[in-house]
């Protein structure tokens, strides 16, 4: 063992070895821990509703011959095909509709509850049962603030929808899917607009680009770090100079371990950005009710100061989040202004209850409703499309930030209010690790309750061995984890 | 028949013995890893005074005071967990917690089975938490700069120079003082603090800090190395300023001064706990679960409160006073008391500090081989644990170690006994013929302690039945076995014993060093366990061992 920490040791010291490795010293301790550490790890969410369940050929993308087929509420994908994996049929077990609170009695889950549980896997507040099964509650932790913490980073978290015009609900008006220490949801507010990221994150930026003051310091950070240890190794060679054989071997392999420290340390650094440029300052959104004509306009600001960050290396832990609060719209832009989405059998002939009802609470009574699904998801698929394409648009290495990067999107809850039959897309390989292109369709989507052997904690489990977490065995509520979905590593 | 097998077993356990008191190839019995205290010392600062200068020789005694011995022959030691931590605090009054030291391996000096890539990213947090830590905690170098007096450009010169000594224990060259600015210099752009933080962290992830080798660059060993010899052993840690002035003071008055001084300081209550856990692992204090007829007595502050009891009395007996406190140790009628434990010896106090108070029954209690703490481990949840206790005087007074249990015990048979039998029954109604060679040795000795129950009060019945504590002390280099009853005699065979002498030596020279003997202290060791085994001082034996060249190097 001895042997072979000198003889690594020998190559190393080489200088020119150690010249030539250095691009690839991020590679190489990939491969010594499975998988890489991705760029960047993206989680996107919307409210309430995906999907037709009972009309999959709708949406739910074939494996063809040449890769993955996709249907018309999928199609704005097209670009970035070969980068996605769908994981369907998954039940948000962690959700519930009715909850007990400790004194017996029950509450309506709202959409605070549902929204945690998305990407904390979490059991809900009052610790109640699910089933048979005793579950206690989950820990607060979302999963990016999970990876954040273990990157030592701050996770960006947006949501551009605006302020409705009704009163403001409990908790705050849009939805984030982290859960608080004591249960409840808040949203980091300044984190809300295209503007409040510009004001963060790149105001302190020099004009016309260059590195970020957050980005300098991690440089000279690093550059730090590696002055100290290779004063450390210098030094430890020189009292080697003076020791027994014996002895000599105790600090060669602290040397050894040093170098390997060091190399750690440049491979968990923040890498630079050549494309860095510092964005125009997004205008002020507006903050009354009558901006709703504009929410697309701001749903377009945050998609492109996201891939400003993104670009330029600023925050590798981003979360895009299109939920809300408000009682009666899914987005605003999409309700109130969103008529040309709505099938000519349907105009007109709202209910009593409103559009929300008609396309929620009524899902397979009319093929027109699920037409109407169709049409918005196509819509919301065109968000989330644009970043996805807008990261495989950044150059990075060899390859591109998307094909770099681990990106998850789900939403709150499935069709019809339901906790079943969830579906997620995850998008990127972390640079060729995770094979792409594949459909883990876990039912037949024909059956109510197919999903309960398939708690949605799995996918987050497996999202987090895409990202370089290979023992995580639980996330959220243990009782609910298998430990991943089968076959995906 | 039964007698002969005993012998047999026995006279193994003395050829074990022997062996392993002879020298260094033989395996400390169950040592523990020197697991220190929390540092009980009054917090040191870095601005306690000057470093005294380094490499001057002092005249006539001094002139070989601790002169290093061969150590290049002796496996390569690295500073413990325990020690970085009581370094962090006392140098730098930074307290870590076991999560801050969660990344750095558990293991003693001399350890070569530790992962290297371990240890290195374990110092490295380390290093950051102290740094951060020495600046920001008030008092100590927060405000560094400002206190010193000096620009920004000589602040970094000025932290070398006032730190490196005390972490390298020399005078660091004028290129390692060039070297370590650097950093400061290549830092700039990071806050000041900062700055001054990479500083520190390169200095305390120096090879010289971390392998504290005894072949320091300039020859001779200066003085600020030679205590740093003897606090790594007495306090676990390195001087700081004030400490190495005071040594060159007291060095002017011979090294029993110096040792003296250095045991009496608070740090060194670090060293007395040390021995008191390399005897009886009392880690499990305050989390032992007793009986619900027991637990009311015995609560978790109570155990709390006795953790400190061993180590009184192994202070008391280092620090000296009694010509032969070996023998004090193991036979007193007196206990270190405060109000929560003296009721389990029968006593009263209203004091929150230990007391030294005289049982009223002067056979009831025999030294630490009746100390409730220990008595408390070495029990189950009901009563107390023969079994144990018989190991425990084998294994750590004796060291002759009886062998691990075999595998597939069975089960004791709880109908073959009356419901109200005593513990000695039980014990022999199950004898195996597999267990009795060992246990015939084990219980005869522990019958000994059979009068303290599992919190270590004396009882005189076991389930309504009356016990004697008739015992056999073994077979020794003292000679034959020997009958006694109770713990008060069974201390005095010990205390008069040779090799219980000899085996204290050994005890406390592998924690004052946390490592073997080496072959270049055989002869000192014997040396030292024939004047001991004569005097029974403790603390002539602890200044002997730390001014002998060989056995006061630690590394």
């Amino acid at each position: 063992m001895n042997r072979d920490r000198r003889n690594r040791r020998t190559l190393l010291m080489s200088p020119a070895a150690w010249l030539l490795m250095r691009p690839f010293i991020h590679t190489a301790q990939a491969f010594a821990q499975g998988v890489a550490t991705p760029k960047v790890f993206l989680l996107m969410s919307k409210c309430q509703g995906q999907y037709p369940h009972n009309r999959p050929e709708l949406w739910l993308p074939q494996q063809g011959a040449n890769g993955l087929v996709l249907q018309d509420a999928m199609s704005p994908l097209e670009p970035v095909k070969d980068s996605l994996n769908f994981f369907c049929g998954h039940e948000m077990r962690a959700m519930r509709t009715q909850m007990k609170k400790a004194d017996g009695s029950s509450d309506a889950v709202d959409w605070h509850h549902a929204s945690a549980a998305i990407f904390t896997g979490g059991m809900l507040a009052y610790g109640e049962k699910i089933g048979d099964d005793n579950v206690a509650p989950a820990s607060s932790e979302s999963l990016d603030q999970f990876v954040a913490k273990a990157w030592k980073t701050t996770p960006l978290l947006v949501n551009p929808l605006p302020r409705p015009g009704d009163a403001p609900r409990k908790n705050g008006d849009r939805i984030s899917w982290r859960k608080q220490a004591d249960g409840t949801i808040t949203f980091q507010q300044e984190h809300l607009t295209a503007l409040s990221v510009w004001n963060e994150v790149f105001k302190n930026l020099s004009v016309g680009g260059g590195p970020s003051p957050e980005q300098v310091a991690a440089e000279k950070r690093l550059a730090v770090n590696k002055s100290i240890l290779d004063q450390t190794r210098s030094d430890t060679l020189a009292l080697n100079k003076v020791l027994s054989s014996e002895q000599r071997r105790t600090l060669d392999a602290h040397e050894t371990a040093l170098r390997e420290l060091e190399m750690r340390l440049a491979a968990n650094a923040v890498a630079p950005s050549v494309e860095c440029v510092r964005p125009g300052q997004p205008p002020q959104p507006p903050d009354s009710n009558a901006m709703q004509v504009e929410v697309l306009k701001r749903v377009t600001d945050v998609q492109d100061i996201l891939l400003a960050v993104m670009r330029c290396g600023l925050r590798p832990v981003l979360g895009f989040s299109l939920a809300h609060m408000s009682g009666s719209e899914l987005v605003p832009g999409l309700w109130t202004n969103g008529e040309q989405y709505i099938p000519t059998s349907l105009k007109g002939t709202p209910s009593a209850t409103g559009y929300h009802n008609d396309l929620w609470h009524r899902a397979g009574e009319n093929p027109a409703n699920d037409l109407w699904m169709v049409r918005l998801e196509k819509k919301m698929t065109e968000f989330y499309a644009k970043i996805l394409t807008g990261m495989k648009a950044i150059p990075c290495g060899t390859s591109n930030l998307l094909d770099q990067s681990i990106t998850l999107y789900g939403t709150i809850q499935s069709y019809d209010h339901s906790n079943e039959n969830h579906s997620f897309m995850m998008a990127g390989s972390n640079g060729g690790k995770i094979k792409t292109g594949r459909v883990f369709k876990t039912n037949d989507f024909s059956k109510r309750s197919g999903g309960r052997d398939f708690p949605h904690n799995d996918v987050l489990i497996s999202t987090l061995h895409a990202l370089g977490f290979p023992e995580v065995k639980t996330f959220g509520t243990p009782e609910l984890c298998k430990g991943g979905v089968p076959g995906f590593i | 028949m039964r007698i002969e097998v005993r012998q047999v077993v026995i006279a193994k356990f003395v050829a074990a013995g022997a062996l392993w008191v002879a020298g260094c190839s033989g395996k400390v019995v169950a040592m523990d890893d020197g697991a220190g205290s929390g540092g009980s010392g009054s917090p040191r600062t870095i601005d306690d005074g000057p470093v005294a200068p380094g490499g001057s020789e002092r005249p006539g005694e001094l002139q070989d005071f601790f002169a290093p011995p061969n150590t290049r022959a002796r496996p390569l030691a690295r500073l413990t967990r325990d020690q970085l931590r009581d370094i962090a605090q006392d140098l730098f009054n930074v307290s870590l917690t076991s999560q801050d030291l969660a990344t750095l391996p558990k293991a003693r000096a001399v350890d070569t089975t530790v992962d290297p890539s371990q240890y290195v990213e374990g110092v490295w947090n380390y290093a950051g938490l102290v740094a951060k830590g020495a600046f920001t905690n008030p008092g100590n170098l927060a405000g560094f700069c400002e206190k010193k007096g000096v620009t920004e450009a000589a602040c970094a010169e000025a932290l070398v120079t006032q730190v490196a000594p005390l972490l390298l224990q020399r005078d660091p060259t004028a290129a390692e003082t060039k070297a370590y600015v650097a950093h400061y210099v290549n830092a700039a752009g990071l806050p000041a603090d900062e700055r001054l933080q990479v500083v520190l962290r390169a200095l305390l992830m120096s090879p010289g800090f971390l392998f504290p080798t005894e072949t320091a660059p300039s020859a001779p060993v200066a003085d600020h190395f030679r205590l740093s010899r003897l606090t790594l052993a007495l306090w676990n840690s390195l001087p700081d300023a004030r400490s190495v002035s005071n040594f060159a003071a007291d060095a002017k008055s011979g090294k029993a001064t110096v040792i003296d001084a250095l045991l009496k300081d608070p740090r060194a209550q670090r060293l007395y706990e040390r021995i008191a856990n390399h005897l009886a692992d009392l880690s499990s204090l305050g989390d032992l679960g007793k009986a619900p007829t027991l637990a009311p007595a015995f609560t978790k502050q109570i155990q709390l409160a006795l953790r400190q009891e061993l180590a009184a009395s192994l202070a008391k007996a280092v620090q000296g006073g009694d010509t032969d406190s070996f023998s004090e140790l193991l036979t007193t009628n007196k206990v270190w008391v405060n109000k929560l434990t003296a009721p389990l010896y029968g006593l009263s106090s209203n004091s929150d500090s230990l007391e030294w108070v005289a049982t009223p029954d002067e056979q009831q209690r025999s030294g630490l081989l009746t100390a409730a703490p220990l008595l408390s481990v070495l029990a189950g949840s009901d009563e107390g644990s023969v079994v144990k206790r018989g190991v425990f005087v084998l294994e750590r007074l004796l060291c002759v170690a009886p062998p691990p249990p075999p595998a597939n015990v069975p089960p004791l048979d709880a109908a073959a006994v009356p419901a109200n039998a005593t513990q000695r029954e039980r014990l022999m109604a199950h004898r195996q013929p597999s267990c009795v060679g060992c246990h015939d040795a084990i219980d005869s000795v522990g019958f000994g302690l059979e009068r303290y129950d599992a919190i270590g009060r004396f009882v005189t019945t076991d389930h309504g039945q009356p016990i004697t504590g008739l015992g056999t002390f073994p077979q020794t280099l003292d000679g034959p076995e020997k009958k006694f009853e109770g713990a008060k005699q069974l201390g005095k065979l010990l205390a008069a014993s040779t090799q219980a002498r000899e085996c204290f030596v050994s005890q406390l020279h592998a924690a004052l060093t946390d490592r073997d003997s080496c072959d270049d202290e055989r002869a000192v060791l014997d040396d030292a366990r024939k004047r001991f085994t004569a005097t029974g001082d403790v603390h002539q034996l602890v200044t002997t061992l730390l001014t002998n060249a060989p056995t006061s190097a630690r590394f």
